[in-house]
């Protein structure tokens, strides 16, 4: 009201509006300190790997130029037959869609984006510039193709 | 002054005043869409609850509780329907809006802050679209979600978008979150803010012309009307569940269209990149004082929306639907 009436107020005005500053500041970081532990909640712990195998058909049933796909545990895998037994990771390495065998062209094709991979896995065309993932594979001696990740 | 207006200022008498104002065309073609636009908020939040009712974010379960929604819970099939074309008129209508606000220059002062309210109810649309094309889990969603965590993962926020190393239950409940809670919440902020600053600004005066009241009025039931024609005649099917196993020649949704092309040819770094690159430069569009630039971003936002059409309707036509862009058969 009347401030300017005494003298005393000027520091007292100066008071008031460090006062003030601390309170802001204090809310501030408390209102911060609130909020610290949302990151920790956001990034649980790493998922457990844990090693899955699983039978893809028998050695016969994959002649050249041919191929199936299996879940590997919770992994989607392709297995093709190129003169050499190979698995991988089905999921393109570029937005992770399942890749297509092409059995004439003994090549991957993914059909999301259009990316191509040698039967190796080596990346021949399109917007993937990683190859996909191999998995071991290993023929039993009862002539079961075993893939484990 | 009734009870009410005595203790808010707003009385039924300036209420009346206010919608007897007759609107130029210029002001009454943003009332219509505006309408039309809180209409379908709030039919999409309605729907959108009584979705959830039913729904279940788990990766296993998703796909059958959206199924059971559709065959065993009673009209659910319309309730879906509603929600979808709802979805789709949002984002043609906001775009609409926005592009309306670009084009005129009402971007700049006193507008900006307007503008930049509406680039950031455009971004929460597309967030919204990104999250709910995902959460019924069906090939095109299970799609969306590879892609979406691809690309969180190119920025290194893999761990923080999916919850974990891959694309699966964690993610898909942050999407669930996302969806019904946190970006509805700031979306209806913003509402609120933008819907407070149009009220601010009284239309000019004119003589000749309709009433706010028949542009409001007229635009919800026009809106309602096409939304439940839409919804009854056309209902919203639902995909088949999401087989890691097969590609089934899913495309994303139209408004994502231009990404899903650029993804062809850039990896997904470039992608994430231009996109907050267009998003930065729509925020700063008002603070551009030099013509020229504006100009420039004109140019290339009329250059961006052309090439996106086209590429929609490459992959929307008939021999994109039975061909990808590799002159293979698709897999169907």
């Amino acid at each position: 009201m009347a401030a300017s009436c005494y003298h005393a107020a000027v520091p007292d005005e100066t008071r008031r509006s460090f006062l003030d500053a601390v309170l802001w500041t204090s809310l501030a970081a408390t209102a911060g300190a609130c909020l610290a532990p949302v990151p920790f909640y956001l990034l649980p712990p790493a998922d457990a790997r844990t090693r899955s195998r699983a039978v893809a058909r028998k050695r016969d049933a994959l002649p050249v130029g041919s191929h199936c796909t299996l879940m590997v545990g919770s992994t989607g895998a392709i297995v093709v037959n190129d003169g050499t037994i190979r698995a991988f990771d089905i999921r393109c390495t570029h937005t992770q869609a399942p890749v297509t065998w092409d059995g004439k062209a003994m090549r991957f094709v993914c059909r999301m984006h259009g990316a191509v991979f040698a039967s190796t896995g080596e990346p021949l065309s399109g917007p993937a510039k990683a190859p996909l993932k191999p998995l071991s594979v290993e023929v039993t001696s009862g002539g079961d193709v075993v893939v484990s990740d | 002054m009734g009870w009410f207006g005595e203790r808010t200022g707003v009385s039924a008498a300036s209420v009346r005043e206010r919608m007897a104002r007759r609107l130029a065309p210029s002001s009454a073609v943003p009332v219509v869409t505006g309408t039309a636009l809180v209409v379908l908020v709030l039919t999409q939040a309605v729907s959108g609850s009584l979705l959830a009712m039913y729904y279940k974010p788990a990766w296993d379960r998703a796909h059958a509780s959206v199924e059971s929604i559709l065959a065993a819970i009673p009209l659910g099939w319309l309730v879906r329907s509603v929600h979808l074309w709802g979805a789709h008129l949002i984002l043609v209508l906001s775009l609409a809006h926005l592009l309306r606000t670009f084009w005129r220059g009402e971007y700049r002062a006193p507008g900006d802050l307007r503008w930049i309210v509406k680039v950031l109810l455009l971004a929460i649309a597309a967030g919204l679209a990104i999250t709910g094309q995902v959460l019924p889990l069906d090939a095109e969603g299970h799609g969306g979600a590879l892609v979406a965590g691809s690309m969180s993962r190119a920025v290194g926020a893999g761990r923080l978008v999916q919850g974990g190393d891959e694309p699966g239950d964690f993610m898909l409940g942050r999407f669930f979150a996302a969806h019904v809670l946190w970006l509805p919440a700031a979306g209806l902020a913003l509402l609120a803010g933008h819907l407070a600053l149009v009220a601010r600004r009284a239309p000019a005066e004119v003589q000749a012309g309709p009433t706010t009241l028949e542009c409001v009025g007229l635009s919800g039931l026009a809106t309602l009307a096409v939304l439940a024609l839409l919804a009854v005649f056309a209902p919203a099917g639902l995909g088949p569940a999401a087989n890691p196993l097969e590609f089934k020649d899913e495309k994303p949704l139209w408004f994502f269209l231009p990404a899903y092309q650029s993804l062809k040819f850039l990896p997904p770094l470039a992608v994430v990149a231009g996109g907050a690159v267009f998003f930065a430069g729509a925020l700063a569009l008002p603070f551009v004082a030099k013509r020229w630039i504006r100009v420039a971003g004109a140019v290339a936002l009329s250059v961006a929306l052309l090439l996106g059409t086209a590429g929609a309707l490459s992959n929307r036509t008939i021999a994109g639907m039975h061909f990808n862009n590799h002159g293979l058969p698709a897999s169907r």
